[in-house]
């Protein structure tokens, strides 16, 4: 059985919808999971379940091998990390890193000692005896991320702790949480919508949409092969394509004609979605490629993005900067792909 | 137009601020009668008033009875005020109005039901008696600035405190209170000024044996107006200055602090 | 395991065992003794309405009850004329001059409502300065101010008017005077800027400022009592009398009912249209 599992998890705040509908996990001891998903898809609800804040309406949440359902979240053992800090503004950060020791009874001497530690692991040494206020917000999401951890919690949670911060700062904090997760080990839940974010960091992604799971995976398999039209259009750029698969390996697109594309054996054939990367396309040189109707161009610097139509299907194309000079509105460009970058939604590869 | 509204402001601002700048001097007066502007000065007014038992009795009457009053009312309002903001449940619209009903209802309505009520209960003419009336008149104002101050509050830092293994009793005693600080600093004082300060009830149910300040006024004020009065009226306005010029002080030495 | 209702680990029994002593206690104290007073007049002495036909249609009753209503319109009225300007500048024109005034009216608001009586009662008194100055311009014997509606009408404007100030300066803080100088740049003079567009917006600051105070007023106690004619009582007075002098209990009763009922009447008639929650700014 696995280090943390949540089976069957229900939350229901009388909306329309369950906040969280029939979510089922396995992690690991010492992973690194990230929860990615829209705004209130259901990801903070389901932390606070595991933290203990909310009672699930229904199913389990077992840690190492124990049902916590009924324990209170003081007793959970598990460190929680909020968007605001949420760092006590009446004590000092040592105070604040040194709270969970002193809520557990540990001796004054061992308190120092441990507080002190954290605050190295941290980088924060200096700052034992500043007023949380006076801390920048790198700072303060420093300290909060001690204080979760000083009592080496089973599990950590983190609730996008980096929303609040700069973009450079995030990139700074998000490598530190991965040093710092990788120095002690500790099993941990990070929460985000910034699907860049989960990429960089995580062992695997867990994708919430509508208080559903739809996904869990590494991250390049959440890449290469998404599950459900959703992630392969939430994960990274992508065009999510309706088609007919006739049977015998011909994937059609309605008002194009077929395509090349590599099919799994176990392909069913009728209607189903394709996903092809923007960035998988390129230009041909033959005239007898699909043909694609440039309609505007954004640029980005490094690379360009062509949008425009194959047929009368949408479609979105990347380009190296280099390879897209003096490309203008209206124009038609011929384009292809390698077979093996059209990924049929819902199958193993 | 702006010129005339800031005259006509000021010039209410006067009829509003005067009358208390007239019972001050009076307190001071050398006239046995209530002549305006004194003829003298002196404290001797002070001094009959320290000396006669039936207006010190009155004074410490009120401040214990207000120090009773402000202890119940925190004690009850606090929790309830958790509930209210933190739950949701059926029938808690009704819950309060029912909380907020002694504001509704005049003083003197409620002190007629007292008088009779606290006959039967042996509470007429106590201290518990005064203090559980003043608890009901002052709940709905205490309750509302805690609870405004508890909407405020960052649920995280609760969450956090629990997390981190405090029980839910512990955070509130260790994160809660001491963050929330003013609000329940500034309920507690609402409740007691207003119970210092509360008459009619007080007039009804507090009798002789009990009779705390604002009674003891209005009796003498009604018997006979004479300048001992404007003693008491100077301490009851003082009090109420002093608690808040306390608080005020109190803030501005924090950020003289900190800075 | 099998998807079952889970065991909440903290039922929402806390919640009520937190909410339930201020419950109990209000119920106890606060709603069973208004009950008794609900009781005691169809019961004191005897059972019957007797004392509601009595306090309705008595021409004697009437007169108190249309002398309580008449008494806390002019009041309210006053208090909003007197008012308006304060607030105005303390919420709109500020600076130092709003500041003052507006803990002018703060520490008014918070001194006793016995010692603002009493402070009337000196300023109106027969050797008060008011006194003073007519004689010395030559009315004397100056009129008798004291125990008149006219001491207990300026005495209780005096008392409620911070609460009309807050009233309308919580209202009007919130207005913005970009919205002024928009007019003014499309040609509307101050005062018809002011009229059309600022008075409509400070408005509902009045109706909440006036049911406050009104409500408050036809309730008042203290004041009429010490400062106002013994022979034109309002309400209160006349409850209090009935049960100090005559221990009346049934009739005190029946008419505590009567202010009881109007007070609500009115608070409701706000809540349809405004929300009591408004009410307090
Ligand atoms: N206390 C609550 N009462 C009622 N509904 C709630 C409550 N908390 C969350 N919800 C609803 O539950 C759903 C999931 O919310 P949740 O906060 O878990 O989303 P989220 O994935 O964390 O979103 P975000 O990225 O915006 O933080 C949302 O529809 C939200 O409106
Ligand atoms: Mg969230």
């Amino acid at each position: 059985m696995s280090y943390l599992s949540l089976q069957n998890l229900r939350k229901d705040y009388g909306g329309k919808i369950f906040a969280v509908d029939d979510v089922s996990l396995a992690i690991e001891k010492g992973e690194f999971v990230t929860f990615l998903g829209p705004s209130g898809s259901g990801k903070t609800t389901t932390l606070m379940m595991i933290a203990g804040f909310e009672q699930p309406t229904s199913g389990h949440i077992a840690l190492a091998g124990r049902a916590i359902d009924p324990v209170p979240p003081h007793k959970r053992n598990i460190g929680v990390v909020f968007q605001n800090y949420a760092l006590f503004p009446h004590m000092s950060v040592a105070r604040n890193v040194g709270f969970p020791l002193r809520m557990r009874g540990v001796p004054k001497a061992e308190i120092a000692a441990r507080v002190a530690r954290l605050l190295a692991i941290v980088e924060l040494g200096a700052f034992a005896d500043a007023e949380p206020r006076r801390l920048s917000g790198g700072q303060q999401q420093r300290v909060a991320l001690a204080r979760a951890l000083v009592f080496e919690p089973d599990v950590l949670l983190l609730d996008e702790p980096l929303g609040a911060l700069d973009k450079n700062l995030r990139e700074q904090m998000q490598i530190e949480i991965r040093r710092i997760h990788r120095e002690l080990g500790v099993t941990t839940i990070y929460v985000t919508h910034d699907q860049t974010e989960a990429m960089t960091m995580s062992d695997r992604i867990v994708v919430f949409n509508g208080g559903k799971v739809e996904q869990v995976d590494a991250p390049l398999a959440l890449y290469r092969r998404p599950n459900t039209p959703f992630v392969a259009g939430f994960v990274g750029d992508n065009n999510v394509l309706d088609a007919t698969h006739a049977g015998g390996g011909r994937i059609e697109l309605p008002g194009v004609g077929p395509i090349a594309a590599a099919l799994p054996s176990d392909c069913p054939t009728g209607p189903l979605k394709i996903a092809l990367r923007p960035e998988s396309i390129r230009l041909a040189a033959g005239s007898d490629a699909p043909a694609f109707t440039v309609q505007g161009i954004v640029n980005y610097g490094d690379s360009v993005v062509l949008v425009g139509a194959l047929g009368t299907v949408p479609l979105k194309i990347r380009l190296p900067a280099v390879a897209a000079s003096n490309l203008t509105v209206g124009q038609i460009l011929r384009i292809e792909w390698s077979p093996d970058a059209v990924h049929v939604i819902g199958t193993a590869r | 137009m702006r010129p005339t509204m800031i005259l006509l402001g000021i010039a209410v601002a006067v009829f509003v601020a005067l009358p208390i700048f007239i019972v001050l001097p009076m307190s001071f007066s050398t006239s046995p009668s209530l002549a305006f502007p004194p003829p003298g000065y002196w404290l001797g007014h002070y001094a009959h008033f320290f000396r006669d038992p039936t207006w010190t009795g009155p004074l410490i009457n009120s401040f214990i009875v207000a120090a009773g009053t402000t202890l119940l009312t925190m004690l009850l309002v606090t929790p309830a005020a958790f509930t209210m903001t933190r739950h949701d449940f059926r029938g808690k619209s009704a819950i309060n109005v029912l909380l907020l009903t002694p504001v509704i209802v005049p003083h003197i309505v409620i002190a007629v039901g007292y008088f009779t009520y606290f006959a039967k209960l042996g509470l007429l003419q106590t201290y518990l008696g005064v203090i559980l009336a003043h608890t009901c008149l002052t709940s709905p104002l205490a309750f509302l600035t805690v609870s405004a101050g508890l909407k405020g509050l960052d649920r995280n830092y609760e969450r956090a405190a629990q997390s981190l293994g405090a029980p839910p009793i512990v955070a509130f005693f260790v994160v809660t209170l001491p963050v929330l600080r003013a609000a329940f600093l500034v309920s507690a004082l609402l409740a007691f000024v207003h119970s210092f300060d509360e008459t009619t009830v007080a007039l009804f149910i507090s009798g002789r044996d009990v009779a705390t300040l604002p009674k003891r006024m209005f009796d003498a004020i009604r018997l006979q107006a004479d300048p001992v009065l404007s003693v008491a009226a100077t301490l009851l306005f003082g009090v109420v200055l002093a608690v808040f010029a306390a608080s005020f002080l109190r803030k501005f030495f924090k950020a003289g602090v900190s800075r | 395991m099998t998807p079952t209702k889970s065991t909440p680990h903290r039922p929402d029994r806390l919640a009520l065992i937190l909410l339930a002593p201020l419950l109990v206690f209000l119920v106890v104290f606060f709603l069973v003794p208004l009950g008794e007073v609900m009781w005691m007049s169809i019961t004191e002495p005897s059972f019957g309405f007797g004392h509601y036909g009595k306090v309705l249609l008595d021409p004697h009753y009437r007169r108190v009850v249309l002398d309580t209503l008449g008494t806390s319109l002019m009041v309210t009225t006053v208090c909003v004329l007197l008012a308006y300007p304060l607030a105005y500048v303390t919420a709109q024109i500020g600076g130092t001059i709003g500041a003052v005034l507006l803990m002018l009216v703060a520490m008014s608001f918070w001194t006793s409502f016995l010692v603002r009586t009493y402070a009337w009662m000196i300023i109106l008194g027969n050797r008060g300065p008011v006194s003073e100055l007519l004689k010395a311009t030559g009315w004397d014997p100056p009129p008798l101010m004291l125990f008149t509606r006219f001491s207990s009408t300026v005495a209780l404007t005096h008392i409620l008017l911070p609460i009309m100030v807050m009233a309308l300066y919580a209202v009007m803080r919130k207005i913005d005077l970009n919205i002024m100088k928009a007019a003014a740049s499309l040609g509307a003079t101050p005062f018809s800027a002011f009229r059309n567009i600022y008075f409509p917006l400070s408005a509902p600051g009045i109706v909440s400022g006036s049911t406050i105070v009104f409500v408050l007023c036809i309730g008042f106690y203290v004041t009429p009592v010490l400062i106002g004619s013994p022979r034109e009582q309002m309400i209160s007075g006349m409850i209090g009398a009935q049960i100090e002098e005559f221990l009346a209990f049934g009739e005190a009763s029946a008419m505590a009912m009567v202010l009881l009922v109007v007070t609500v009447a009115i608070l409701a008639v706000y809540h349809r249209f405004f929300g009591l929650d408004k009410l307090w700014g």
